[in-house]
């Protein structure tokens, strides 16, 4: 790009830049407020955990027949919203569209925040979590449990990595901000490692990040797809199908496009950053949303088309209780207001607006959820040797409180790690929006 | 239409007349009425017995005397009562037998000397009960007969003797039916039609062609009297080399997915670590990546000095 701006106009763009992206850092009253409103809460969740802890598992509504209930759903959820990191800064960043640089970030927090808890999301639907060191001990390396927790774990570093190497440059900018606590300025300069913004040393930053960008792509659709073969490999109704991977990918990209848009609402709103997260930017993600949607939509009409052709006989029971029985309301409320009625709004460009899009994401998240409650139970009410003379709630799943607070604790932890990550570094990179806007060299000029 | 109802109703009486007809007669036909067992009972076959109506008779018909049958239409019977201590043995084993609405049919699921061990268990509470001359004292001296088996490799066949006792000295007991099975992974097999032995209690089969046996070639042949309700299961087991070695392991013993970690698939065990050690590896890359990043700073900042 010419550089067609004069430097007093370059040093006051960067100053206005700068200004508005570190404004929202620093740990102010409002942080403390939400950060103990969250941490009450946690206790309260953490109490219930206890009590699992103390009982056993026993206290949840998980039984002999429904033994993955609502923690396995809300692990696949998590796993599945993380992938957002994955979609915006290697497919989309890899792609070459510039556009997502001011939202790259957000999707990388939301990331590192759902894939750090998903492992902990299975550590509460364990009994006795002091035996987990046993999966690595006693783990079959052909069990696609063993490489979910090896995945998982490589994924949480990996969206780290990718988070901090474009902070980098922004971190040696925010050490020399008189305006931030001294001892912020002095971890700032710690984690930039150097950085002087030399030619040499963005050739290096770039390729860094662009190898990270390529690597997080294998690993997000790994990540994925194998939570999925946890059901596709074993040979139960609605479980034993070939397109379980691609099915869990799509329906990922859905739940972390809805996070993100919640998210970009919110930051924008309450970081004040309407300059940079504008309606181009709902307007693109909005699409990208039916985008993805319309794939899940193809993968949902083939996952329940394509048995209910044939009808076999345990397949039919299950299928007749998703779609006319027990489970048909959340089924359809799950389909109309979580998929296709989202798909058909955001297809008019009205819809593609900061507001519109926050309310429709906020069904798509909900609907998310149902989803994957709707995979992982009904399933297991419909096995092909059914125990006998059994009380009812051994069959029939009924979440329990204490499973609810459980799962709402993981929640609080998602929301906690996006609170501090959101606090102490620049929601926005700093650097790459001061290339955008044409400034080359923003480490000369501050 | 109204023919429709019609018809409905009256197969609907008709299908509860069958189904809960309570106490219409339950025919034994004349020659069942007299059956007996062939055996006097004893505390074995009443112990056998004893398990076998916990897990066949009991979630109906409750424990003995306790009452606490099963609420149905028409109630099941105490086992224990009067009524039930009347019949003859013959008629409780043919009810067993062939069942009747809710009853069940007991013929494919007990064998003969099966049901007749429930009888046992079942007379063990009728107070006045006195069991009938076993209808095998007539054959063999009340004791029941014994087979052997001797395996003719010269001949490619096996025979089978049967004996009974008289007065304490074996008899070679003729005319009875005798069928030969060769055991298989899920059940037995079923050697040629069953015989009946000749005057010296004897009878001769064939070998069976080709079957597989272990490594050895070994086959576990088996000959059995049929009428079991007359001997009672009489069987006579033998090992002999008359099948071709088969070495076959076993589904556990290869590598196979489902197999113990141990025994992972060879590509399983290689793709796996180098996997790891890739995305790894790589990782280890942009952690030196950023050490040039570090150096180079650190350089320039020497130079301003």
């Amino acid at each position: 790009m010419e550089n067609h701006f004069t430097l007093e106009q370059q040093k006051e763009s960067l100053h206005k830049i700068t200004s508005d992206l570190i404004k929202p850092i620093g740990i102010n009253r409002s942080f403390h407020l939400w950060m103990g409103f969250l941490t009450l809460a946690l206790l309260g969740c953490l109490y219930a955990y206890y009590l699992q802890l103390r009982d056993g598992l026993g206290v949840a509504g998980i039984r002999d027949y429904v033994s993955w209930g609502m923690y396995i759903a809300n692990f696949v959820f998590f796993v599945a919203s993380s992938l957002i990191g994955m979609l915006i800064t290697a497919v989309l960043g890899l792609s070459g569209a510039k556009w997502i640089s001011p939202i790259a970030r957000i999707s990388e927090i939301i990331a590192i925040g759902f894939a750090a808890i998903a492992g902990l999301v299975i550590v509460s639907d364990m009994g006795r979590p002091e035996r987990l060191i046993n999966v690595f001990i006693y783990g079959r390396i052909q069990s696609p449990i063993l490489w979910d927790v090896t995945v998982v774990t490589t994924y949480v570093l990996i969206s780290l990595i990718l988070l901090y190497l474009p902070l980098i440059p922004d971190l040696a900018m925010l050490s020399r901000n008189q305006t931030l606590p001294k001892w912020l300025r002095k971890a700032y300069e710690l984690l930039s490692i150097n950085w002087k913004g030399t030619a040499s040393q963005y050739e290096i930053l770039h390729k860094a990040i662009k190898i990270m960008a390529i690597l997080i792509i294998p690993v997000a659709l790994a990540i994925h797809t194998v939570t999925s073969w946890l059901f596709a490999s074993t040979a139960r109704v609605g479980w034993d199908s070939t397109i379980f991977g691609p099915y869990f990918v799509t329906g990922a990209f859905v739940a972390g496009t809805g996070f993100l848009i919640i998210a970009m609402y919110f930051f924008r709103k309450n970081y004040k950053l309407h300059d940079y997260i504008t309606e181009l930017h709902f307007d693109k993600i909005g699409k990208i949303l039916v985008l993805v949607s319309l794939v899940y939509l193809y993968f949902n009409i083939n996952e329940f088309l394509v048995p209910g052709y044939k009808m076999k006989s345990h397949e039919a029971v299950h299928l007749r209780e998703l779609m006319a029985g027990n489970h048909a309301w959340l089924f359809w409320g799950v389909q109309i207001f979580g998929l296709i009625l989202p798909i058909v709004l955001l297809l008019f460009k009205k819809m593609r607006k900061p507001l519109p899009m926050f309310i429709i994401s906020i069904f798509i998240v909900i609907g998310s959820w149902f989803k994957r409650y709707l995979i992982v139970v009904p399933t297991q009410e419909h096995p092909f040797l059914p125990i006998q003379n059994v009380p009812d709630n051994f069959i029939y799943y009924q979440p329990t409180l204490i499973e609810g607070l459980i799962t709402m604790a993981s929640f609080i932890l998602v929301l906690m790690i996006v609170t501090i990550l959101s606090k102490v570094f620049p929601i926005i990179p700093i650097w790459e929006t001061a290339h955008e806007k044409g400034i080359h060299e923003p480490e000369k000029l501050s | 239409m109204k023919k429709g109802t019609f018809i409905s109703i009256i197969a609907l009486i008709s299908i509860n007349t069958v189904l809960f007809g309570q106490d219409t007669l339950w025919s034994v036909p004349e020659d069942q009425l007299s059956k007996a067992a062939p055996v006097m009972f004893t505390g074995e076959m009443q112990k056998a017995g004893e398990d076998i109506y916990a897990k066949n008779c009991k979630s109906c018909h409750g424990d003995m005397g306790q009452g606490n049958m099963a609420k149905l239409n028409p109630l099941p019977k105490d086992l224990s009562s009067l009524a039930v201590s009347k019949q003859t043995d013959g008629a409780l084993h043919y009810k067993i037998t062939n069942g009747r609405g809710l009853m069940p049919v007991f013929k494919n699921t007990l064998s003969g000397a099966q049901i007749w061990e429930v009888i046992s268990y079942i007379r063990k509470y009728h107070k006045d009960y006195k069991q009938p001359e076993p209808s095998m004292v007539a054959a063999f001296g009340g004791k029941t007969i014994t087979l052997t088996m001797d395996y003719l490799p010269d001949l490619k066949g096996f025979k089978i003797i049967a004996l009974g006792k008289e007065k304490d000295a074996d008899v070679p007991a003729e005319g009875v039916e005798i069928a030969l099975f060769v055991k298989r992974y899920f059940g037995l097999l079923k050697i040629d039609d069953s015989k009946v032995t000749d005057k010296q209690g004897e009878v001769f089969f064939n070998e069976p062609a080709k079957l597989p046996g272990d490594k050895e070639g070994n086959l576990q042949v088996i000959a059995k009297v049929v009428d079991t309700e007359k001997y009672g299961d009489v069987a006579y087991t033998k090992e002999v080399a008359a099948g071709i070695p088969t070495e076959k392991p076993s589904l556990t013993e290869n590598r196979a997915i489902w197999n113990v970690g141990r025994k992972a698939p060879w590509w399983v065990t290689v793709a796996y670590p180098l996997t790891v050690l890739a995305v790894l590896g790589t990782i280890g890359y942009i952690i030196l990546l950023l050490k040039k990043i570090y150096l180079s700073g650190k350089e320039q900042s020497d130079n301003l000095n």
